[in-house]
């Protein structure tokens, strides 16, 4: 059985609807991230599995126990806030041992768990200091040795990196992965990165408009998208939308302004419907201009436009091509040593890939 | 930059602080104006007359716990109802603090001589109370109607400092001493109060030293034996004529007053 299991779960506001018939389950042990743009119901997951919202429909079971009529202080659920949320009249310690004191733990044995805890966010020198004398990745650190000394069966991150600069991100995330590996406790983070989800997450659950979109592996979401969302979401894929003229595992979808276009990746959806082709900017090649062939497969595809945008990324350039039917396709090319060159903007370009580069969605 | 504030300061406070403490080494004569020249001959007797006749150190002790009861009085009412307020919604909160402030509309007196109607004999309070079983009570002129008084006209001095501090405490933290195990009750006493002191001590002032010279509302509602150091203050002035006394009493109050003040801004 699942160690946390999530069974139609609803959040209403009167009209308004947070999370509807939302079904999950997560193993012992997982780092489980909950992605999603603003308003998608991703917080609101989060702080009804902390007991500060109650549903309005649905049941939560951890470990076997159903928790969700359990106000915030009898769950065994941790939250690193978002803001830290560290207690300002107290010292290092004494927020690291808050909750240990509220479950009655001997003294002598507090002092021992704090030591241990500072020590795994390697905060030992800081004990005496109070929080607004830490930098912010030093209280993001306090933060999560709060929640964590209590050893609760679940811990809740609310975006643990948003209030920090990218250099410290990078840091962050590898401290926060090598912690959840020594304690062993089930992580579930929030983020709207989807860079931060893809390399956390042993599984992601993408949420959308308070309904789960798809729920997988890293790898599963980003090559096998389920939905037109998933695939924008996740890299910001080019799509294509179309008609299914033949099926199969080998279909072809006849775009408008682009012509038929062969996908051989994704759902099968029958002949005559609508669909969507996703091609990731990464799959792209641009022909004339180097092709530095991406991927597997032949570039039957092909579609003939006019550069409109070239955005320079340091390691990538990102090429907007305007294609004679009016579609714009984003194409991703590395830039590294011997890479062809860029192309100039206005010039013409005809942008092809391999019909394993799509993935067919139905519409 | 400072000096409109220093010369407002020296005008409004210095100089009519320091009238009265020169008017108190003075002494008592008949006529107009009822005391001798300012620092013609400084004469320290009415301080003498203060440390030997205990009845201006009595009336001093009881003026400081009549304050000190009242104030905490105010501070068990105007707490919940600062927090209270601190909690509502933006779109109540005005209104709210509004209602907090409305009796300042209306002139002090009358709001003070309201409560003899409500705490006589045969008022509102004594047939409520009577209604319930608990009477006859003879509430006005004794120490409880005097200490119900000050705790009511001096609540908004309680509230709205509390108010300023508790609306701007983090919401986060009270919900991540939930998460971390803390009960309701636990929430308040290890984060709530404990942030909110500055708060209660901006309150506990603001209430404490104007109630200590309090004269009206134990001259209206308390007892004839209710001495605080306020009526004592007035008796020297309007009764007894005797100005320098009454200056002396009123500097002794205020050094009184000041002391923990000052030590209070040290500790800060």
């Amino acid at each position: 059985m699942a160690h946390l299991e999530i069974r139609g779960l609803a959040v209403r506001y009167g009209a308004l609807v947070a999370l509807e018939g939302l079904d999950l389950e997560i193993g012992s042990g997982e780092m489980f991230v909950l992605l999603g743009g603003s308003g998608s119901g991703k917080t609101t997951l989060l702080r009804t599995l902390g007991g500060f919202i109650v549903p309005s429909a649905g049941r939560i079971v951890l470990g076997g126990q159903d928790i969700t009529g359990l106000p915030p202080h009898r769950r065994p659920v941790n939250t690193t806030f978002q803001s830290y949320a560290l207690f300002p009249h107290m010292s290092v310690a004494e927020n690291v041992g808050f909750g240990l004191r509220r479950q009655g733990v001997a003294r002598g044995e507090i002092g021992a768990r704090v030591s241990e805890l500072l020590a795994l966010v390697r905060l030992e020198a800081f004990a005496g200091r109070r929080p607004e004398a830490l930098s912010g990745g030093q209280r993001q650190r306090v933060a999560l040795a709060r929640a964590l000394a209590p050893r609760p069966r679940l811990l809740l991150l609310d975006e643990p990196m948003s209030a920090l600069d990218r250099g410290l991100r990078e840091q962050t995330r590898a401290e926060l992965l090598r912690v959840q590996r020594e304690t062993g406790t089930t992580f579930v983070l929030v983020t709207h990165d989807q860079d931060e989800a893809l390399s956390m997450a042993t599984r992601i659950g993408l949420l959308h408009e308070g309904r789960l979109e798809q729920v997988g592996t890293p790898a599963e979401i980003y090559e096998r998208p389920a939905s037109r969302y998933v695939a924008r979401f996740m890299g910001g894929a080019n799509i294509l939308d179309g008609v299914v003229r033949e099926a199969g595992p080998d279909a072809v979808v006849e775009v408008a302004g682009v012509g038929l276009v062969r996908a051989s990746g994704g759902a099968p959806v029958p002949i005559g419907a609508a669909a969507h082709v996703a091609v990731r900017p990464e799959r792209l090649v641009l022909d004339g201009v180097g092709s530095d062939g991406q991927g597997s497969g032949e570039l039957v595809n092909r579609a003939a436009g006019v550069v409109e945008d070239v955005a320079y990324h340091g390691d990538t350039v990102q090429i907007c091509v305007r294609l004679a039917g009016g579609m714009a396709l984003t194409v991703s090319r590395p830039l590294g040593r011997g890479a062809a060159g860029v192309p100039e903007r206005g010039c013409e370009a005809v942008v092809a890939w391999a019909p394993e580069a799509c993935v067919l969605l139905a519409s | 930059m400072l000096a409109p504030v220093w010369a407002w300061l020296l005008l409004f406070v210095a100089a009519p602080v320091l009238i009265v403490a020169a008017l108190s080494f003075s002494t008592s004569v008949a006529g107009v104006p009822p005391f001798s020249p300012l620092l013609a001959d400084p004469d320290p007797a009415n301080y003498g007359v203060m440390t030997e006749d205990a009845f201006y150190l009595n009336a001093g002790l009881k003026s400081l716990v009549v304050a000190g009861v009242s104030s905490l009085g105010c501070l068990a009412i105007g707490y919940p109802m600062a927090l209270a307020i601190a909690r509502t919604g933006e779109r109540w909160r005005s209104l709210l603090l509004l209602l907090v402030m409305l009796p300042f509309w209306t002139g002090f007196l009358l709001r003070v001589t309201a409560w003899i109607g409500l705490l006589r004999d045969g008022g509102w309070v004594d047939w409520a109370l009577g209604g319930m079983g608990l009477g006859p009570l003879r509430l006005l002129y004794t120490d409880a109607a005097m200490y119900i008084g000050i705790t009511y006209a001096y609540l908004p001095f309680m509230i709205l400092p509390l108010y300023a501090r508790l609306s701007k405490r983090d919401p986060a933290l009270e919900e991540a001493a939930a998460d971390l195990g803390a009960g309701p009750w636990t929430v308040f006493r290890t984060v709530t109060w404990p942030l909110s002191v500055p708060g209660v001590v901006a309150g506990l002032a603001l209430v404490f030293i104007p109630a200590v010279g309090e004269y009206v509302i134990p001259e209206l509602l308390g007892g004839p034996g209710a001495q605080t150091i306020g009526r004592a203050l007035w008796n020297e002035f309007f009764s007894n004529h005797d100005w320098p006394m009454a200056a002396a009493v009123a500097t002794a109050l205020l050094t009184v007053l000041l002391v923990p003040m000052v030590v209070l801004r040290a500790r800060e």
